[in-house]
């Protein structure tokens, strides 16, 4: 089986407040172009980023946004953490059908990361806080 | 707090959104906007967002309700300067705009307006 391997060089931003958000997404444009991605897989990323940061801001208050780069061999990828002490989402099956209402972030932003990213990893557990795992491979 | 400036030409509002917005600020520039039209009697609105890096579910749905409320006050949309990895974006993450009009630029935009002007209100 593939080993991952996780650069130890990490990238922490804090989201308190919305230009949090945009410190956050800007990351992810730098991380991409540095890392060679097309437009249209940094627009995904940016755009996931800019969603999953808001969703911390929005359901939880605070969290934090973590980049750091994996490989696989040859292989290598970007991997974006988002993690947060807030309610914890109770229906994770709904939401990630994007069945919520449309005017709830919530729905929308998780189920379209999923599909714009290569991989998205949930852990939650209600009132103790969500983590979400998203990677794009080169 | 940065302000995005509403121009005028003829009867056609621009609106040049040149970073991204956040709650107050895009509740703030919705009733700007609204004022404006109240104040001038634009009957077209012009959204310029080529700017933006993304376009994100908040931002769609700031920009659809915009033009809805808009639509209210006798208005019609055109959202221009959409790049094509944003377009890509909005179709990946089935984000629908309501109630707006797309033209590629400025100037598609204005024309674009201008001809549904005429078929709504007749040539004056």
């Amino acid at each position: 089986m593939a080993v991952i391997k996780r650069d130890k060089d990490l990238k922490f931003i804090r989201i308190e407040e919305g230009h949090h958000v945009d410190m956050a997404r800007r990351a992810a444009i730098e991380y991409a172009r540095m890392m060679g991605f097309g437009e249209v897989q940094t627009a995904f990323m940016a755009t996931s980023v800019s969603e999953l940061a808001k969703n911390i801001l929005v359901h939880a208050g605070s969290g934090t946004v973590i980049f750091r780069i994996l490989s696989v061999g040859e292989k290598r990828g970007l991997e974006i953490v988002f993690a947060d002490r807030g309610p914890g989402i109770d229906d994770l099956a709904r939401v990630l059908r994007g069945g919520y209402s449309t005017s709830s972030t919530l729905g929308i932003g998780l189920s379209g990361s999923g599909r714009m990213m290569d991989e998205l990893e949930i852990k939650t557990e209600p009132g103790k806080g969500t983590t979400i795992w998203i990677r794009k491979w080169l | 707090m940065d302000k995005v400036p509403i121009l005028k030409m003829g009867d056609t509002l621009i609106l040049a959104i040149q970073v991204e917005l956040h709650d107050k600020m895009a509740i703030r520039l919705q009733e700007d906007i609204l004022k404006e039209i109240h104040d001038t009697g634009a009957r077209g609105l012009v959204i310029d967002v080529s700017a933006l890096e993304v376009v994100d579910s908040f931002m769609g749905r700031v920009l659809s309700d915009t033009a809805s409320m808009a639509g209210i006050m006798g208005v019609e949309t055109a959202l221009v300067g959409i790049r094509p990895e944003i377009a890509i974006t909005l179709q990946e993450m089935g984000l629908e705009l309501k109630g707006v009009h797309f033209a590629l630029n400025l100037e598609k935009g204005m024309e674009l307006l201008q001809n549904i002007g005429e078929i709504f209100y007749g040539e004056d």
